[in-house]
Formats: structure tokens, C-alpha cells, sequence
């Protein structure tokens, strides 16, 4: 099990040194100058003088070699700065922490509507396969994956807001359920189709299984059985989608949080995107990165501890 | 049993996290209909949301110019001249020298006098940072005489400064300002509560010098995508949108009966930059060309379709400006004009298939522009004009950081933009366009003498006479040389509730919430 974990923490940095490298790229692969993005006008495309142009250039480390300015951008990363925005000169790392408590407190909201529907409806399919129940099921999941994600927002809005009057349009409010409602709605259904479809699959697997006759057999009530026996073997890589779906949740939809003006992390990329903020973009592609390989990791930990007969060992 | 606790707890802390927050600060209750309604002293807006408060270097920010809260030296009145708003009164001594003369007794919100120090304040500010947007260094100083007296020197005879000083970014800010999460000015709102891209709360100023103030105050609401914006509006979330809403939306708003919906045009045309050093751009026949190749009217009702106030552009200042000249507005539609140009630039239809030939080849052209507003849709509708009249026009839809680099490095054919010819309804910003060291001219490889001669006696001049006479040349020179064809302008289509009242709807598509604007069901 050390053993495991130290591999996968070794994994974790080698992965993040990966991304980093690309990540500070952005800069030099693009065809933007960043004092002229800065600095400049992009409504009338005025620039100010070349002199302060070069000054900003001077200030900010720009015309240094490119290994120089990694190696320092780098540091200061792992001392948890994670630089000044651009465009207002303010600390990244603020930003990130106040953007990314919407962003979790959304997904968590999202990803337990997920859990709390597409589960228990997986297991309902499974148990009435082929009946007209799992074919009801199965089109719901189908159609929650076809959708695209900005359509189910506008079709949830006017539903919901303008005919029902009874939710906001969008906006963070004072941060309320009445406010997560529709936009956790809209995100939890992404996600929705097919953590319900995998869970259904393995339900109807495992219930081939010998040990499910086994159970039957030894007299146990059906619900212990289907609980006991077959839910907790059909989670094992629902466990698995379920936190990669979430880890992306915590990424951020940037279509969720653009639709519903949700001050969420995925919102400031898309923002630091836009506006050619690369110290933005790199920081948030970094801690979100770290992000997913943390919760991967801890997947893999719950995965084990699930599941005891899982063995990580020298031959696997 | 784990497993389910796990799960359980997950569930319990999103719970958790979902009903914490601030304490509601929203005052918006359901009406009878269901539908929110809210305080009545309160305007709400949607806005265009950045993160800085300062109004030097961040031209979205200088905006809260337009949202009461910060004022400038003089600003445009409807009909388009420069009046005086902080300033008293602003005197040329002679050719080079001005006397600014400051209103006395007003304060900024904190307190803070404003006075000749604030405005030195500000234009030290300006000129340390690189002044976006266009620059000053036509100002040599700006010395004070005493609290209420400034002496402001040029480096040539600047007819146009009153107007420079409506600019927003010139909007004169107190000394005692961070920018860092506030900003204080001496407009008749002041900062109440600020959270990042949630909302901004601004209150009415008790004290403002310019007399009472009706509205109790403003919410500024950030709304990026065009089609919540019409939601929020239809659901009476919002009173007005500053940013507008879809076309799409213009005859589904009509039917809400709350609203008030109309076009405005928004100071921009959409123009046709072509690469001038490039053949068959170089050949001015060949510009003309395009232009009378393009059929302006068909193309305005192909975009705005039942929409009003769709304009066609047919000189380089929109008719609505004075500034105009009605005869250099000679951007027509002529198919057989086209097609006589294009031969006498040996680009014509050479085996008979409708399609034009150059130099041996099927003349195919390149246009490129962006995804967002109305470029897409434009081009596509050029792209179908030039097909019919034979010349082949592949798109290519990128960001403006791109097309910025390809007419930098004059890697392009046409470029499909738009671009504000009169900035706060000033000729002066003609200069920004044609001039031989402007970002557009010099993108489109244009320099002429003649033209950038006019530009400068037309800035020179002092009497409004001359500077006509000298900016109608301006114009007679643009589209002769023609480097930029105009299209048509931009119009865009915006919702307001009628409660609201007496925004400042000016000609130069400016909205101002102003001590006048109050609320009314």
C-alpha cells in the first residue's frame, strides 16, 4: 500500500513538471506580445509608446531567456506564488482560491445530484432489465449525453425561471440553493447519463455472478443481497467515473459558468484566455491539473479500500 | 456500510456548502405573478464586468464614467459638442496655450476637494501608464496657477482638446484612489460593495455637487452570454443590459410587455481593410472594386432582417455626425463598375465559367475576421456578393490576437473589422485610423502625404469652419485611396424596463445613469 502511494506521488510530480513545461509555453508558442496585450486598447487597437511598451517588457521579466524565465516562474510556484495578473497586477493565487469555492461549491452540488439520481436509477434498470422501466432509463441517459450542455441550460432556464418562476435566471446571489439550482441541474446531467449507464452494465453483471446465486441460496433477503453483494461490486469504476467526473467539475464548465454568470474557476480561465492573461491561464492550468491528479489519486486509494482483493505489487 | 457514508457525507457537505453565503443581501421579492420584483430605489444592470478600477490603464473600467461614478472635464451633449462637465471653462490664450478653468466647491466621495491637483493627478497617471486608447503627448504640461487654475501647453495648435477630454479615461479620479477594489470619482454614485464577477453596489451621492440625485442606487450584474442576458431582462432580474441582447431576441422582446426595445447605433462600421502591399490590393482599381461589388442594402436586411435601424455604409463617417460628407460618401453598389475596374486590372472572366481570372489562376481572395457578433454572418453574406460577381473568397474565422499579428506582419488579404471612425464624436480620431502611423493604416500598408497633411491642419485648426473644410478632405482622400472599404454599421439591439427613466441615451451610444434617472412602475 507505501509502496503504492510513494510510486503515485512520485507519478503526481513527474506529471505536473510535464505540465508546467507546456503550460509556461503558452507564452512563447502563441503569436501575441504580451506587452501589447497588456497594455494595449483592443477595441480601437491603440498602443502606447514603444518605450513603455519595453519598460512593462523589462518589468515583468519578458526579455530574459526563456529557461531563465521558467526556472524563476517555476520557483516562485513552489513557494505557492503564483503570480500577478496582467491586467490588474494583483496576486493569481487569491484569485484562484476565491473563484475555485464557487466552482467547488457548485460541483459538489452537481455531483451529489448525479450520485443521488443516476445510482439508485442504474440499480432500478438493472434489477427490471428489458422491462419498460430500463428502457425509460436507458433513453433518459442517452438523452442527457446528446445534449449539448448549453442547449439543457437555456431549456432548464426557461423552464424553470421564466415559466416557473420560481429560480433565478443566473447569478451567484449571495451564493443560496436558489441560485446553484438550475446551473447544478444543467451540470449534474452532463455527467448524469452515463455514471447511470455504467452503473445499470455492472449491476446486470454482477447479478450473473455466482456469488449473487450464492447469496440467494444462503436465504438472504433480496435487498441485502442486491446491497450487500451486487451494488458494492457494480461500484468499483463508478467510483472511478464518478470522481473523474467530479475532478472535471472542479475544472470548471466553462459553458455552465459563462451561461449562468457563475464567478466559478472556469470562468477565469475562459476570462485569462480571452484577455491573453497567460500568468492566469498557466496558474489555473496548474492547480487544475494538480486537482485531477489528486483526486485520481485518491480514487485509487477509495478503490483499494473498497475493494480489499485489489492489489497494487511489484507485478502489477 | 463505507461506501454508503462516504457518499452520504458528500451529499450532507455539498448540503452544506449549498445554503452557506453571505447573508442575502437581495431585496427582490416574488410578485403576485410569480415573477421577481424588486426594490424600487434600486436599479439593476448588466454590465461589462473587469477587474480593475483603474480608469487609465483599462478602458472597461474608464466606464464607470457611463455608471455615474466618475466624471470628466467636459463631455458630449447630444448634439455632439464638447460642453463643460468638472470644468468651468477652457480658453485659448494663444496657439499653444489653453486656461483651464475648474468648477469650484465639489468633492470626491471621500471627501478628497477636487481641485487643480486631482486633475494633474490623473493626467500624471495617464501619461505614466501609456494612456490606451490614443495618447496625449500633443500636451506638453499642464501647470497649475493656483487650486482652480491650470495653464495647459501644446506642441502645436490642437483644436480638438475639449473633445479629448471627454475621453473616459481622462475622467479625473481623486489622489487618495488604490484602483484596487474601489474607485472614487465625483459622479452622483459612489462605491458601495464590491464583489468580483459577482456584483458591483453603487449608492447615491448625498453630496453631489450638481444637485440631487433621484435613484437610491445601482447593482451592476456581470452577464457574458448574449441569451441569459434577454432572460434576466424578460424575468425582470435586471432593468437594463449595457451589453446587448441577440438579434435573434429583437421580435420575442417586443412581446414582453415590461420592455422597451430598441436599436442603437453603436459608433462602429464595419469595415474591409485591404492589404495594401500586396497584389492585386496595391492597384486602387482593384479596391474599388470591391467596394461597388458590394451590395450594402441587400446585406443589412440579410443581418438585421425586422430589426430597425440596420445601416448601410457609404462613407467613412456615418451620416448622423455633422462631421460627415455627404460627398465622399461614394461607397455604392455597381456590378458592371466592378467588373470594369477588375478588367482594367487584368481581372476578368477568361474561359467563360463566371468566374474571374488573375495572372492565369481563379482570383481567389482571403478574408478573414472573427467568430463573434456579427462578423461570421457578414462574411459569409460578402462571401456570397463577391461569388456572384466572380471572385472565389475562402474565410478564415480567428481571434483578434491573430489578425493583429497577421497585419502586423501584412500576412493577409482582407481583413473584416470594425472600427469606431469618430471616438466620442471627434474627427480628431480620424488621425487613429488613417494616419501613416496608425494601427490601421499601417496594418493595411496606407501612407499617404495628402492625407496625413489634412489630418494635421484639420487637428490644427481652430476655427470649426476650417476644421469642416479640413476633415471633409479627410474623407474625399479616404475613399479615393480607399484602404478601408466601409460596409455598414453597428447596430445592436438592447431591452429596457420601463420603469427605469431618464437613462442618458445619447447620439454617440453612450448610456449614463445620471442624477436624473429614477425609477417608476
Amino acid at each position: 500500500m507505501w509502496r503504492f502511494i510513494g510510486r503515485r506521488l512520485v507519478q503526481f510530480i513527474g506529471i505536473l513538471f510535464l505540465v508546467s513545461i507546456v503550460c509556461f509555453s503558452i507564452n512563447f508558442i502563441t503569436p501575441i506580445d504580451t506587452a501589447k496585450r497588456a497594455l494595449g486598447d483592443p477595441m480601437t487597437h491603440s498602443l502606447p509608446d514603444e518605450t513603455i511598451l519595453e519598460r512593462f517588457r523589462e518589468e515583468k521579466g519578458l526579455n530574459r531567456p526563456l529557461h531563465e524565465q521558467y526556472l524563476e516562474w517555476l520557483g516562485k510556484i513552489l513557494h505557492g506564488d503564483l503570480g500577478e495578473s496582467l491586467i490588474t497586477g494583483e496576486p493569481v493565487g487569491e484569485d484562484i482560491v476565491y473563484h475555485f469555492e464557487k466552482t467547488f461549491s457548485l460541483a459538489v452540488f452537481a455531483m451529489g445530484l448525479t450520485l443521488v439520481f443516476a445510482i439508485p436509477l442504474g440499480i432500478l434498470c438493472a434489477l427490471r432489465q428489458n422491462k419498460f422501466i430500463d428502457y425509460i432509463g436507458r433513453l433518459l441517459a442517452m438523452t442527457a449525453v446528446s445534449m449539448p450542455g448549453f442547449w439543457v441550460s437555456y431549456l432548464l432556464i426557461i423552464a424553470l425561471a421564466l415559466k416557473g418562476g420560481i429560480l433565478p435566471v443566473a447569478g451567484y446571489g449571495d451564493g443560496s440553493l436558489k441560485y446553484m439550482v438550475i446551473p447544478g441541474i444543467a451540470l449534474s446531467l452532463m455527467s448524469f447519463g452515463t455514471v447511470m449507464k455504467m452503473m445499470r452494465n455492472n449491476m446486470v453483471d454482477v447479478m450473473k455472478e455466482d456469488y449473487m446465486i450464492t447469496a440467494e441460496a444462503k436465504g438472504l433477503h433480496p435487498f441485502q443481497i442486491i446491497m450487500k453483494h451486487g451494488v458494492k461490486n457494480a461500484l468499483i469504476s463508478v467510483i472511478t467515473l464518478a470522481g473523474m467526473t467530479f475532478a472535471s467539475m472542479l475544472a470548471g464548465s466553462a459553458v455552465i459558468e459563462k451561461i449562468f454568470a457563475w464567478p466559478g474557476i472556469g470562468h477565469m480561465i475562459l476570462s485569462g484566455i480571452e484577455n491573453k492573461d497567460f500568468p492566469v491561464v498557466q496558474a489555473c492550468v496548474i492547480v487544475v491539473s494538480a486537482i485531477y491528479l489528486m483526486i485520481n489519486f485518491l480514487v485509487d486509494i477509495l478503490y483499494i479500500i473498497i475493494n480489499p482483493r485489489i492489489r497494487y505489487d511489484k507485478e502489477n | 456500510m463505507r461506501l454508503t457514508a462516504v457518499l452520504a457525507a458528500a451529499a450532507m457537505l455539498g448540503g452544506m456548502l449549498a445554503g452557506c453565503g453571505s447573508n442575502d443581501s437581495s431585496k427582490s421579492g416574488k410578485g403576485e405573478t410569480g415573477k421577481v420584483q424588486q426594490n424600487e430605489d434600486i436599479a439593476k444592470f448588466i454590465y461589462q464586468v473587469t477587474d480593475s478600477f483603474d480608469t487609465s490603464i483599462n478602458y472597461i473600467a474608464a466606464s464607470w464614467v457611463t455608471y455615474g461614478v466618475a466624471e470628466t472635464l467636459f463631455e458630449v451633449d447630444e448634439e455632439g459638442n464638447a460642453v463643460p462637465l468638472l470644468a468651468d471653462s477652457m480658453e485659448m490664450k494663444d496657439d499653444l496655450h489653453w486656461t483651464l478653468k475648474l468648477k469650484e466647491g465639489i468633492k470626491f466621495h471621500d471627501g478628497t476637494p477636487f481641485n487643480a491637483d486631482a486633475v494633474l493627478f490623473t493626467f500624471d497617471r495617464l501619461a505614466a501608464t501609456g494612456e490606451i486608447g490614443g495618447n496625449f503627448d500633443f500636451i506638453v504640461s499642464m501647470d497649475k496657477k493656483d487650486d482652480y487654475t491650470i495653464e495647459i501647453t501644446t506642441t502645436e495648435a490642437y483644436g480638438a482638446l475639449k473633445e479629448r477630454f471627454c475621453e473616459y479615461k481622462t475622467a479625473i479620479v481623486s489622489p487618495t484612489n488604490k484602483f484596487e477594489d474601489t474607485l472614487i470619482g465625483t459622479g452622483p454614485f459612489k462605491f458601495k460593495e464590491t464583489q468580483k464577477d459577482v456584483k458591483n453596489v453603487v449608492e447615491k451621492n448625498d453630496d453631489y455637487w450638481g444637485g440631487d440625485v433621484k435613484l437610491a442606487g445601482a447593482e451592476f450584474y456581470p452577464g457574458e452570454d448574449e441569451m441569459t442576458r434577454s432572460f434576466q431582462l424578460y424575468n425582470n432580474e435586471v432593468d437594463f443590459s449595457i451589453l446587448n441582447i441577440p438579434i435573434t431576441e429583437y421580435e420575442n422582446a417586443k412581446t414582453k410587455e415590461q420592455l422597451d426595445v430598441f436599436t442603437l447605433d453603436c459608433d462602429y462600421t464595419h469595415i474591409m481593410i485591404l492589404n495594401t502591399t500586396k497584389a492585386p490590393f496595391d492597384n486602387k482599381d482593384v479596391r474599388h472594386a470591391f467596394s461597388y461589388a458590394i451590395d450594402r442594402e441587400q446585406l443589412v436586411n440579410s443581418i438585421y432582417g425586422n430589426v430597425e435601424g440596420g445601416v448601410p455604409s457609404f462613407g467613412v463617417v456615418p451620416v448622423k455626425y455633422s462631421w460627415s460628407n455627404p460627398d465622399a460618401c461614394t461607397a455604392v453598389y455597381d456590378r458592371e463598375k466592378a467588373l470594369e475596374l477588375f478588367r482594367n486590372a487584368g481581372i476578368e472572366d477568361t474561359d467563360g465559367d463566371g468566374m474571374l481570372e488573375y495572372e492565369g489562376a481563379p482570383f481567389t481572395v482571403t478574408i478573414m475576421t472573427y467568430e463573434t457578433g456579427l462578423y461570421k454572418n457578414a462574411v459569409e453574406i460578402l462571401q456570397s456578393q463577391l461569388k456572384d460577381i466572380g471572385v472565389n473568397v475562402e474565410l478564415e474565422i480567428t481571434t483578434w490576437d491573430v489578425t493583429d499579428q497577421k497585419m502586423s506582419d501584412k500576412d493577409y488579404d482582407i481583413n473584416f473589422d470594425s472600427v469606431p471612425f469618430l471616438e466620442f464624436g471627434s474627427p480628431v480620431s480620424l488621425a487613429n485610423k488613417f494616419g501613416s502611423d496608425a494601427y490601421f493604416a499601417l496594418g493595411a500598408g496606407y501612407a499617404s502625404e495628402e492625407m496625413d497633411l489634412a489630418l494635421e491642419e484639420g487637428s490644427k485648426a481652430l476655427e470649426e469652419e476650417t476644421r469642416k473644410e479640413k476633415y471633409d478632405k479627410v474623407q474625399e482622400i479616404a475613399m479615393e485611396d480607399m484602404p478601408f472599404i466601409p460596409v455598414f454599421e453597428v447596430v445592436k439591439v438592447y431591452a429596457m424596463n420601463k420603469r427605469l427613466h431618464d437613462m442618458d441615451l445619447n447620439t454617440y451610444s453612450v448610456f449614463k445613469l445620471t442624477k436624473d434617472t429614477y425609477i417608476q412602475d
